[in-house]
């Protein structure tokens, strides 16, 4: 049973305390069972045990989303083996990811949000923030995906010489 | 943060979004994405195909927006495209693979290499020689989850029909005007979900006409089935159904009879139920005052289903 009067009390890395509402938490995997495995039947759950890696910035990103989709239908849907396709992300979750100030912050404010969907089990924001990352490096060429990933090239030019090649083979 | 300390489900999710060309440029940005691509699942795109151009005998191998255009039919050349493939991707999805390849056992060797970690929900084969049937029976057992659909342009044995497993959809063209028999024709009726045979004009007795419609009205799965037969032939069954040209409505087990002499595209057409099968009667010889009951040896197109959406 949901108790959406329920609230849940998160603990961040950080030391911060959230206090939310069930249901928010219902979307996240990762608090439905400890709270399940705490078999708490009343209407205030405290969650200060919860051993998730997630500081208070990004938890309250996490909210800030899960509100927004508190009423998304449950269990979210497996994906499978359904065509590729990272082009529907909705119009309020592009403008939530876009808000994030300047690029480089954006990236890792993307990958703390990416960390804390999977260690909270939020497979809806895992899932969009997935796809955000798809559209960043679709159709790009080498150097604008190092660039955008913030990697290294650690080949030597053989070895790049040697893929090129072996990739001809699907180009021409 | 680095983008290796992101969790293993958030990559192998994300490189199922991925298209080929991203793949290959992924590569080449760094070991390490190099190693992610060849080690994850390309997720799941809607078709690929392996054709052989038969004016030059060389292959396209189509994967998703990847093409593989112009391949000899060479050791070499093949154990180079299986590197890419292996280096490109460990499982791949298609809604629909089409084959159409030789019987040689090079290629077919290919093919069941390529195919590997291949999850295919649907295979179409397309049959143009004799010599084909039996590398692609071979295949069929390879890929026990997959359906299959067969497009058969020429067969010169047409009992070979009675060895395939059986199709989804089974389209058999008949240019040397092999005779489909009416025993065949129920066999492969009860054994593939959907048949359309064209070209060669079936003879179907009363029995054989209701046993028909009752195979498909008894189907708890759609259920499709389009043939030919010559319009003395269907006259003659409907009349033994007790159907003829001036009944409208119902007629025993017969409902919704609707016989319409021409409509906008030239065609004549009689549309019947019976149970919980719809049949149509198309025929083109209305542009010459005839209609299916005088047609005499005209052909008509005769479909049965029990999807009456698609009817």
């Amino acid at each position: 049973r949901i108790y959406p009067l329920m609230r849940v009390t998160l603990t961040t890395s950080d030391g911060a305390s959230v206090t939310v509402s069930r249901q928010l938490t219902k979307h996240s995997g990762f608090i439905e069972k400890a709270i399940t495995d705490m078999a708490v039947d009343d209407n205030a759950v405290p969650l200060s045990a919860v051993a998730v890696d997630v500081d208070d910035a990004t938890l309250k990103l996490v909210i800030e989303w899960l509100t927004e989709h508190r009423d998304d239908a449950l269990p979210y849907p497996e994906k499978t083996d359904e065509e590729r396709r990272a082009d529907d992300i909705p119009a309020w979750d592009q403008a939530f990811v876009q808000k994030w100030d300047t690029k480089e912050d954006q990236q890792q404010t993307l990958y703390a949000v990416i960390t804390a969907a999977d260690k909270l089990d939020i497979k809806g924001l895992l899932d969009m923030t997935c796809k955000t990352l798809a559209n960043k490096i679709n159709g790009k060429t080498v150097e604008e995906m190092r660039e955008i990933l913030q990697l290294e090239c650690d080949f030597t030019e053989e070895e790049l010489a040697e893929i090129r090649k072996e990739n001809a083979w699907c180009e021409n | 943060m680095d983008i290796f300390a992101l969790p293993d489900v958030f990559f192998r999710q994300l490189m199922r979004k991925m298209e080929m060309k991203d793949r290959l440029a992924l590569r080449l940005t760094c070991r390490a994405f190099e190693k992610l691509v060849a080690g994850t699942h390309a997720g799941c795109f809607i078709r690929g195909f392996i054709h052989v151009v038969r004016r030059n005998g060389t292959l396209t191998v189509a994967l998703g927006d990847a093409k593989f255009k112009g391949v000899k039919s060479t050791k070499g050349a093949f154990e180079q495209i299986l590197h890419l493939r292996k280096r490109l991707f460990c499982g791949i999805s298609f809604k629909l693979f089409e084959l159409n390849i030789h019987s040689c056992k090079l290629i077919h060797n290919f093919t069941r290499n390529l195919t590997d970690n291949f999850h295919m929900d649907q295979i179409l084969f397309r049959l143009m020689t004799d010599s084909q049937l039996e590398k692609y029976l071979k295949l069929i057992a390879d890929f026990p989850r997959s359906k299959f659909i067969m497009n058969i342009c020429t067969l010169s044995e047409i009992d070979k029909l009675l060895s395939l497993p059986q199709m989804e959809c089974l389209k058999v063209r008949s240019p040397n005007e092999t005779q489909i028999s009416a025993d065949l024709f129920l066999k492969l009726l009860q054994t593939h979900v959907h048949l359309a045979l064209n070209d060669s004009p079936i003879f179907l007795s009363y029995d054989e006409w209701l046993m028909a419609m009752q195979t498909i009205s008894a189907d708890s799965r759609d259920r499709t089935v389009i043939f030919e037969m010559k319009s003395n032939s269907v006259v003659n069954c409907l009349r033994d159904f007790g159907i003829s040209d001036t009944t409208n409505g119902h007629c025993g087990e017969f409902l919704e009879i609707h016989n319409i002499l021409a409509t906008p595209h030239g065609y004549a057409s009689f549309r019947f139920r019976y149970r919980n099968c719809w049949i149509r009667i198309a025929c083109d010889h209305s542009m010459d005052g005839q209609s299916l009951w005088t047609g005499r040896d005209a052909v008509c197109a005769v479909s049965m289903t029990n999807a009456q959406a698609g009817f």
